[in-house]
């Protein structure tokens, strides 16, 4: 079980620090989308309490690629120190979530993702949810486990692409005005989410418009192809396809996500 | 050539007093502008704050900047009402979105015609703290909001901002005191009509600390300072058939509880259209 834990600690910590790396620095700051087009007295208030946000940011500053090697380290550990905490029955998506505390940092782990900690940074925990920070932002996850928004809202995934310098996926939070062209519907439950390449948008309402935000593969969610870079995963006899930090199901016509 | 009858000596003293009775209401010192520009802004404060009801129009222009520093402008018009000190209500219409939206004292109810959504949120129960709300928790901005405060005077805040009067401008046939000032967010123009009610014929606002610096102008026509407004002005009323769409919270929310924010209250929905 110790073993188990350890893997889905580390599946955890990867997820969350994909998203922090990925998360482009301009999207994190917050600049643009939730200041301009404000009254003056709207701009002073949302400037101040951008301020704020920015406080915890500059705390999590070391959350870059470089961290993950030291943070897997310390989920070890951490995993080995709290077998407790796996015996109270909890998967990582389970609501109330569990928390993991290292030598120098700690894992949240919220209703449907995690937070991962370097040596100097810390997480700032909400109800039942979690925070994953940038660079220079952060991007939180509700309750319900929705995301807040980075305070930047694209064009287009292409215009995604270019400010954050890079042709990875987008990170959860961000927000773009339209999907992908060749996005399609998937269904799940009542709720509409719409899928390109791997990522999942949700349509929302923010800044008094409609815009497609980026969020965590939905479970249940069935798609007809697997996008690039899957690799086969087998837990207790079942093949999985990890796909980044989303496993799928083969099922019949396709390939239904699943949570562990 | 025959004289006229009036003495040049008169003519020449009747327009020199004209011109010095125009000139003596003008400011010539940065101190005399300030001054002069606090007093039009407390006019128009006066006469904004003790309107318990106001219907406006706005001709707007918003400047967007894309990634890459791309900018690009959407033109606006937008209806707006208010009720002090709970009620709120505009519909903006451009070639990208067709909004209303409704503030009842409890809520804020979106309605996005083109998309054929809506959304609704938490809101406080006066005008002024849900106009800060709106910037501050969902990131709807509304560069005229300053007007709708109980105090426009104390929006602006003048007093902390270097600027005053310029001069005087016609806009759209109506002479207007032009007035700008450098606050350390924005900086904002603003252009009073000619009269004691002083009210607003045009702003704009650039937020200088953005990338870009975009900027903001909104142009008011058809202010009604005593409207009659039907009871249910303020009574969201969303289309049948249209999706209810997660409220997007602001990175500078502060935590609230989103099963309440969120939750589909029957009582609470929106009238049917």
């Amino acid at each position: 079980m110790d073993r188990q834990f350890t893997r889905w600690t580390s599946v955890a910590l990867a997820a969350a620090l994909s998203c922090v790396v990925v998360l482009p620095a301009a999207a994190a700051r917050g600049k643009g989308g939730g200041r301009s087009g404000g009254s003056v007295r709207q701009t002073k208030a949302v400037s101040h309490k951008s301020a704020n946000v920015s406080r915890n940011a500059n705390v999590n500053r070391n959350a870059n690629v470089n961290r993950n090697t030291n943070v897997s380290r310390n989920t070890n550990v951490n995993v080995n120190r709290n077998v407790n905490v796996n015996t109270r029955g909890g998967y990582y998506g389970r609501p109330g979530g569990t928390v993991v505390k290292g030598e120098e940092g700690a894992v949240a782990v919220g209703r449907r993702g995690a937070v991962a900690v370097g040596e100097e940074g810390a997480a700032a925990i909400g109800r039942g949810g979690a925070v994953v920070v940038g660079e220079e932002g952060a991007v939180g996850v509700g309750r319900y486990g929705r995301v807040y928004a980075t305070g930047e809202i694209y064009e287009d995934h292409d215009g995604w692409k270019v400010a954050a310098g890079v042709a990875t996926g987008m990170a959860v939070g961000a927000m773009i005005a339209r999907p992908p062209a060749t996005a399609t519907t998937v269904v799940v439950g009542s709720s509409n989410y719409y899928y390109d390449s791997g990522v999942y948008y949700s349509r929302v309402s923010y800044g008094g418009s409609v815009q497609y935000q980026v969020v965590n593969a939905p479970v249940g969610a069935v798609i007809t192809t697997l996008p690039g870079g899957c690799t086969t995963y087998i837990n207790r006899g079942i093949t999985y396809q990890q796909c980044g930090s989303t496993y799928y199901q083969p099922i019949s016509g396709g390939f239904r996500v699943v949570a562990f | 050539m025959r004289k006229s009858g009036v003495p040049t000596s008169l003519v020449m003293l009747l327009l020199g007093g004209v011109m010095a009775a125009g000139c003596s209401s003008d400011p010539s010192t940065p101190e005399e502008k300030k001054a002069k520009a606090e007093t039009l802004l407390k006019a128009m404060s006066v006469s904004l704050a003790g309107a318990k009801t106001l219907t406006v129009d706005t001709v707007e222009t918003r400047d967007r900047v894309r990634a890459g520093g791309q900018k690009t402008v959407e033109n606006s018009t937008r209806t707006i009402a208010i009720r002090r000190p709970d009620g709120a209500y505009y519909r903006i219409t451009s070639d990208l979105r067709d909004t209303e939206a409704w503030y009842d004292g409890k809520r804020i109810t979106l309605a996005m015609h083109k998309d054929k959504a809506w959304a609704r949120g938490p809101m406080p129960d006066t005008l002024d703290a849900a106009l800060d709300f709106m910037a501050t928790e969902y990131a709807i901005n509304m560069a005229a909001a300053d007007l709708f405060y109980s105090n426009p005077y104390e929006s602006y805040d003048p007093v902390a901002s270097k600027g005053g009067w310029v001069g005087r401008e016609t806009i759209d046939g109506a002479t207007c005191h032009h007035l700008s000032f450098e606050a350390t967010e924005v900086n904002w123009e603003l252009w009073l009509a000619d009269t004691p009610q002083a009210l607003p014929c045009r702003i704009k606002i650039v937020y200088k600390n953005d990338e870009g610096s975009p900027a903001s102008q909104l142009t008011f026509k058809n202010w009604n300072l005593t409207p009659t407004l039907a009871a249910d002005a303020f009574t969201a009323k969303v289309d049948e058939g249209y999706e209810r769409l997660y409220m997007v919270r602001a990175p500078t929310a502060e935590p609230v509880d989103e099963a309440a924010a969120q939750q589909s209250d029957p009582a609470a929905e929106p009238a049917k259209q």
